[in-house]
């Protein structure tokens, strides 16, 4: 089943092409790593996906339904892990993540909600500090956990392990494999080639807006990754 | 609405945490109760004046009294004595809204006499006691009652609270992780600014009702419409907060665009109209105004006394040709100085009537224009609630007017031009009059509905504006 899915894809901002007519899909239980240079269009296309920007022309689709801004019917699909996670800091972990999950419609007991922490990683004496407390890396691990609590369908991640130390990011990467096990979707914008060798199930390779190579992890190593990257950009 | 109650539960814990909302509460708390304090002082103060000038009239009515029961008088004993006091008595609910009371006199000794010379050519000196007028530096400083806090400070207090509901989540990175939620950005903001709404509008209902309490205004029913001025006024002010949060700007932009339309209700506006008004209607120059009466004064004095009996005969044509109505010579005679007095009074009252039309215009167009800034028109709820605003010192002035009129008119019947003598049972028949102030609740009522409309048209404009476009799309 298609979870996610672009067609004629593109953003311009003032004239500039962000997005150059993307057409991908991904199954259940796949891990896309979108790999680029700044700027090269990677962020504008999670925004699409997201519904943080509209579309130039084409659409994004989520389990089938058209994403638009504004609109909230495709938001019980997606969980979302930005490259910064900044959540409310003068609230505990408990607190941030019982406050989304009741947003997203899910109301789980303080155990419950110490185990996603857990299960993201965050220290179990961590739970119950407020969050202007945390590390860059502790929050991301909070904002792993909203997103795993969510339990949807699709999870976008945009740079997840950038504040991450290679521990968490080891830890991170067991989480997502994980996930697809459990059939999530995930795309993930990554500039870390052997990461996404790890993790992914399929990398892609975007310039100047362009989704330029589509390969399958099972077809090329983190060096021949790296050597096409190289060439590519 | 579960999600709804999630935001409120969650906005308040944070809230609940703010250092900035504990001390913004707490300074607004501490200014409430002092202009709860101030208001019921300044209120109590004129009460005190004015059981004293009661108590100083009791004095005189005792000895009239007491004289009129050995015998009847004539106006030539007891002249001097026969005088009462006209008050303006501001009650508990006029210690929330002090408004224009100290800037008027409120007591004024009603006696036989001539009551434009008292008002202007004495400014009452020798009529009201002295002090009552507060030094001008107060008077253009303004009261601090509570009033002044609901229409002036509490909308700071909710600026200073509620500028970035919005922008702040974008500037501190937590929008991109509400916006994926499958709730609406525009309800997580209603519902943050509901949260804030409701604190600052529970204090400021607390404050008022403890007011009411210190100023002894509990059981008045008008308490009510105290409090619904001001829920309704803050609501306004939340339609504005959630209209400039709908432009999606900066906190920057919010907070300047804010205080200046804070400045512009509450300052600017108010200053503009005033010179317009000013400009329209310029105000009687009341030193001209005295200087004519003066000169009035000096002219009805000067005139031979059959002339000033034929003018007040064409006054009171009823007291022409009655026994005894001529007038004598002397001059302290009654007769004379009371008929000098009514026909002063008549030629003057010619001469203060443009003064009242200028007035009465004033105050009319000054009530339309009221009706341009939410902070003016609940001010002129509040204060016309308490019955301290212009219209009703001008009331009170008509009222005291008519007081003395039939006050004299009673002296004059019994004893002036009558040539009887005055009696017990004429004592006991003085015209006794209380005044009241004229609330128009009509007015009040329409007020309060043109600043829920206001409110609810600001809410329901931004309300669409946020339900359109993206929070998070880059220009």
């Amino acid at each position: 089943m298609k979870t996610l899915q672009a067609v004629n894809l593109s953003k311009q901002y003032n004239g500039t092409i962000a997005v150059n007519n993307l057409n991908l899909q991904l199954e259940k239980g796949e891990i896309f790593c979108l790999l680029g240079q700044n700027g090269a269009g990677k962020t504008t296309t999670i925004n699409l996906f997201l519904g943080f920007t509209e579309a130039s022309s084409g659409k994004s689709l989520i389990n089938g339904v058209e994403v638009l801004p504004g609109k909230s019917d495709t938001k019980k699909f997606i969980a979302y892990i930005p490259e910064v996670v900044q959540l409310y800091g003068n609230m505990n972990g408990i607190e941030n993540l019982d406050f989304f999950s009741r947003l997203a419609g899910f109301k789980y007991s303080d155990e419950m909600l110490g185990g996603y922490l857990s299960r993201a990683g965050l220290q179990k004496e961590a739970h119950y500090k407020r969050l202007s407390a945390y590390s860059k890396g502790m929050r991301q691990k909070v904002g792993i956990a909203i997103a795993l609590a969510k339990n949807a369908d699709v999870i976008l991640m945009d740079e997840p392990t950038s504040g991450l130390d290679p521990k968490a990011t080891a830890e991170f990467t067991e989480i997502c494999k994980g996930l697809a096990a459990e059939g999530k979707t995930i795309f993930m914008a990554t500039h870390d080639i052997f990461n996404a060798v790890n993790v992914g199930t399929r990398i892609g390779i975007m310039k100047q807006g362009v989704l330029v190579h589509t390969i399958s992890t099972t077809d090329i190593t983190a060096g021949e990754l790296q050597q096409l990257y190289l060439e590519t950009i | 609405m579960s999600t709804t109650r999630t935001i409120i539960a969650y906005e308040w814990l944070q809230l609940k945490r703010s250092r900035t909302l504990w001390l913004l509460t707490l300074i607004f708390s501490v200014i409430s109760i002092y202009a709860a304090w101030y208001g019921s002082s300044e209120v109590k103060e004129q009460q005190r004046k004015i059981t004293l000038l009661q108590d100083a009239v009791a004095v005189n009515m005792n000895i009239l009294s007491l004289g009129l029961q050995q015998h009847d008088s004539t106006a030539w004993e007891y002249d001097p004595l026969y005088k009462t006091v006209f008050y303006n008595r501001p009650d508990g609910i006029a210690a929330l809204a002090f408004g224009q009371r100290d800037l008027h006199t409120f007591a004024i000794e009603i006696s036989e006499g001539t009551y434009y010379y008292n008002k202007y050519a004495t400014g009452y000196s020798n009529k009201t006691l002295s002090g009552e007028i507060t030094n001008p530096q107060q008077q253009l400083a303004g009261h601090l009652d509570l009033s002044f806090v609901i229409v002036f400070l509490l909308p700071l207090y909710f600026i200073l609270l509620s500028y970035n509901i919005l922008s702040a989540e974008k500037e501190e990175g937590t929008l991109p992780l509400l916006a994926v939620q499958a709730v609406s950005i525009r309800t997580i903001f209603f519902a943050k600014l509901f949260v804030r709404w409701l604190i600052i509008v529970m204090p400021a209902v607390l404050l008022l009702l403890t007011a009411a309490v210190i100023a002894g205004a509990m059981t008045d029913a008008r308490i009510f419409l105290f409090i619904a001025a001001t829920m309704l006024y803050s609501v306004v002010w939340a339609g504005v907060v959630a209209l400039v949060a709908s432009l999606r700007k900066p906190s920057g932009f919010n907070a300047l665009s804010l205080i200046s339309i804070w400045l512009a209700f509450g300052m600017l506006l108010p200053a503009a109209f005033n010179a317009f008004l000013s400009a329209k209607y310029p105000a009687v120059n009341k030193i001209a105004l005295a200087a004519a009466v003066q000169k009035a004064n000096a002219e009805v004095f000067a005139i031979p006394r059959t002339a000033v009996a034929d003018s007040f005969y064409k006054i009171h044509p009823e007291y022409n040709n009655l026994p005894g109505d001529t007038l004598p010579g002397g001059w302290y005679n009654p007769r004379w100085i009371r008929a000098a007095h009514a026909v002063l009074d008549n030629k003057v009252q010619r001469v203060e009537t443009p003064y009242h039309q200028v007035l009465e215009d004033r105050i009319r167009t000054a009530g339309k224009l009221n009706y341009c800034s939410p902070a003016l028109l609940t001010q002129s709820i509040l204060t016309g609630i308490a019955a301290s605003d212009s219209k009703q010192i001008y009331v009170f002035d008509t009222a005291t007017w008519h007081y003395f009129k039939t006050w004299n008119s009673y002296l004059d019947d019994r004893i002036f031009f009558k040539n009887n003598r005055f009696t017990k049972a004429d004592f006991d028949n003085l015209p006794v009059s209380t005044f009241k102030p004229v609330i128009d609740y009509r007015q009040v009522v329409f007020s309060l509905l043109v600043l829920l409309a206001t409110g609810l048209v600001l809410l329901t404009l931004s309300f669409t504006r946020l339900a359109s476009g993206n929070f998070l799309e880059k220009k």
